[in-house]
């Protein structure tokens, strides 16, 4: 009865968001291929002029023993070996990069430019992802917790007025700018410091990182030619645990006031359905 | 109050906990890492000099070599390709298709990172992208999680219907849940990557396994290899692959947790039994809100759990009630009569915002 009504809505809604999501995927694949192609092509032609430039300049070297020379580089690079610099770079499997890895593994960022490369490393890797992600999640859900606890009391404090909604929604939008400055805005000034990159680009690892995407493509205390302080690594491991607390409520939040909008649209569309399924829900307080 | 110093006891311990699992993982992978590392770098080293015997000692050349290899490191680091010449460069990394790929690892948190954007407007973009594009993919997951969890919920009646014990039933939902999935997700789609990618099965369990926890280190990556040509339906094949067994392992993921936080918090109510079961009596009918596993469908019952959450999307839900009942733990709550039957109607109702990211699940119970 109801049910089924109800289903057949929802199933249109499921037809409609797995629409606009591939839609909002074409669109992505689009806008980055427009900006990313150009600078590709630019980067692999330089490439190019670089390779073309040194064997002319040693010309007792062929192109075979280069392009092999190539090879080792790639693979050296694809197991987190940095070629650049000589053989006292630091290891990326010192206890404390190991440490900084874990994290990465259990907390789903991956950052990926370290990877396990023996077989025992990537079969333990898999066993300790399969515990340590439930136990990261189980820990970041206490975190939030309290979190939540503070911007609870931060809600009361100020509720004696009529209005409890825009009251509500005052103490959260202004725990998220808080929350946003002190996490999103200024650990990237703290990087683009040490680690000598533009503030965009501190701005944009701290995305990446927070939202567990990952690439790798920036990561803190990976240069080999700097010299970090020892507890740099893992205050940065602190701020990434509380910033994934503090993230996930954000998108929880966003995510919800998307599902609250369309259920008020819901509701006022059709009031008819909403009168029949109510003895139903026997949920509604 | 009592109840946040208890909180605050078992958060102590959790916390504790976790940074112990860190440090016996780091001590793990370092002991099986670090040798093959250091081979690695030997060997590096060693094709370095003789590169340089071969051209010459003389300083000015060790430089071009260096920099030399840092144009290769750059290439690599932007995703070109640096073997081969320019016949190669008909292949790019931001075709259509790659690029939908790289949209589908962005807002599905994946984040291979073997290609990301390098120029400033890609970045600026890419994190406006995911910005909304991450939501919107949670919201999917959620979909996709009820749909497969309908699959589950319908062996359990049908089970339960032939008479089986409701713990039983409970059981061997979650078994029928795990190893169908197991096998459909994990130990089948390796065998597809052992033909088109040359992988051993062994590595393609391990790219199954990182790539759907979202972990996505970008060792392995499908469809990277330039010098393979891929079926245009196997990269879409892949991105349904990976939608719904995102959506598997996030649910079995969320199913560990509730276990995970079911032990804590039994172990806080052995603690403190008296209390607990005066609170039972006060918050049974109210607190709802947080339980999660009273249910005739294990998977079900977080799904009710957080829709009641989602109904009253700007109060954090009787989080007065939060506090006492999670020590209390409604988890309890499994005896009490009407809540399976309560539950098991309320599974049909519309409530899409389900088990789906993980984090995003469990930040919402709170």
């Amino acid at each position: 009865m109801s049910y089924i009504t109800v289903h057949s809505i929802r199933i249109s809604w499921t037809v409609i968001l797995l629409l606009g999501y591939v839609a909002y995927l074409f669109l992505g694949a689009a806008v980055f291929q427009m900006l990313e192609k150009q600078a590709e092509t630019h980067t692999r032609s330089n490439f190019q002029l670089a390779k073309l430039k040194f064997l002319t300049n040693y010309s007792c070297l062929d192109g075979p023993a280069l392009e092999r020379f190539v090879r080792i580089i790639i693979d050296a690079w694809d197991k987190g070996v940095n070629p650049t610099g000589n053989s006292t770079n630091p290891s990326n499997w010192d206890f404390s990069s190991s440490f900084f890895f874990a994290g990465a593994v259990v907390t789903t960022i991956g950052f990926g430019n370290l990877a396990p490369s023996t077989v025992g490393g990537q079969a333990f890797c898999v066993f300790y992802a399969l515990v340590g992600i439930p136990l990261n999640l189980t820990f970041l859900n206490t975190l939030g917790r309290s979190l939540n606890g503070y911007l609870k009391r931060v809600e009361r404090s100020g509720q004696k007025s009529n209005n409890k909604q825009v009251m509500e929604i005052f103490a959260m939008v202004f725990f998220l700018i808080l929350g946003t400055v002190l996490l999103l805005v200024f650990p990237p000034l703290i990087f683009s410091h040490v680690e000598g990159w533009t503030y965009g680009e501190s701005f944009y690892f701290a995305f990446i990182t927070l939202s567990t995407i990952g690439f790798g493509d920036y990561v803190v205390g990976t240069d080999p030619g700097k010299h970090y302080i020892s507890i740099y690594r893992s205050l940065a491991g602190v701020w990434i645990i509380v910033g994934l607390a503090w993230l996930a409520l954000l998108f929880n939040l966003g995510s919800r006031a998307m599902e609250w909008v369309f259920q008020l649209k819901r509701q006022r569309k059709k009031p008819k359905l909403e009168v029949k399924h109510d003895p139903k829900q026997d949920d509604c307080t | 109050m009592c109840a946040r110093s208890r909180c605050s006891r078992s958060c102590v311990l959790l916390f504790l906990g976790y940074f112990a699992y860190l440090l016996i993982g780091a001590a793990v992978f370092q002991a099986l890492e670090l040798k093959e590392e250091s081979e690695l770098k030997a060997r590096v080293w060693r094709k370095k000099a003789q590169f340089l015997n071969i051209s010459s000692t003389s300083p000015a050349a060790r430089q071009a070599l260096e920099k030399l290899v840092e144009a290769i490191t750059e290439a690599i680091k932007h995703g070109v390709n640096p073997i081969g010449n320019d016949s190669n460069s008909s292949h790019t990394n931001w075709d259509f298709s790659s690029s939908f790929f790289f949209a589908v690892t962005v807002v599905s948190t994946i984040g291979y990172g073997n290609i990301s954007p390098t120029t400033a407007g890609g970045q600026i973009f890419c994190v406006f992208y995911a910005l909304f594009g991450i939501p919107v993919h949670v919201i999917i997951l959620s979909h996709v999680g009820k749909y497969l969890t309908s699959h589950s919920e319908k062996m359990g009646v049908y089970l339960s219907k032939k008479g089986v014990k409701e713990k039983r039933v409970k059981l061997l939902t979650f078994l029928f849940f795990l190893v169908i999935g197991a096998v459909v997700f994990l130990a089948l789609p390796p065998l597809v990557f052992c033909i088109f990618e040359n992988w051993s099965y062994r590595e393609g369990v391990y790219y199954a396994f990182i790539t759907l926890s979202t972990i996505g280190f970008g060792d392995y990556v499908v469809g990277a290899d330039p010098h393979r040509t891929f079926h245009r339906f196997y990269r879409a094949l892949v991105a349904i692959w990976i939608l719904f067994g995102i959506a598997w392992l996030a649910l079995l993921f969320n199913l560990l947790t509730v276990f995970m936080e079911d032990t804590e918090k039994k172990i806080a109510k052995i603690k403190n039994k008296k209390k607990a079961a005066k609170e039972k009596m006060n918050f049974k009918y109210d607190a709802n809100a947080n339980s999660s596993s009273e249910n005739v469908s294990i998977l079900s019952g977080s799904e009710t759990g957080v829709r009641k959450g989602a109904q009253k999307p700007f109060k954090q839900q009787e989080s007065s009630h939060v506090d006492l009942t999670i020590i209390a733990s409604d988890h309890d709550q499994e005896e009490t009569k009407p809540e399976p039957e309560k539950n098991a109607k309320n599974t049909g109702q519309e409530k899409p915002e389900n088990i789906i990211h993980p984090i995003i699940l469990n930040s919402r119970k709170t």
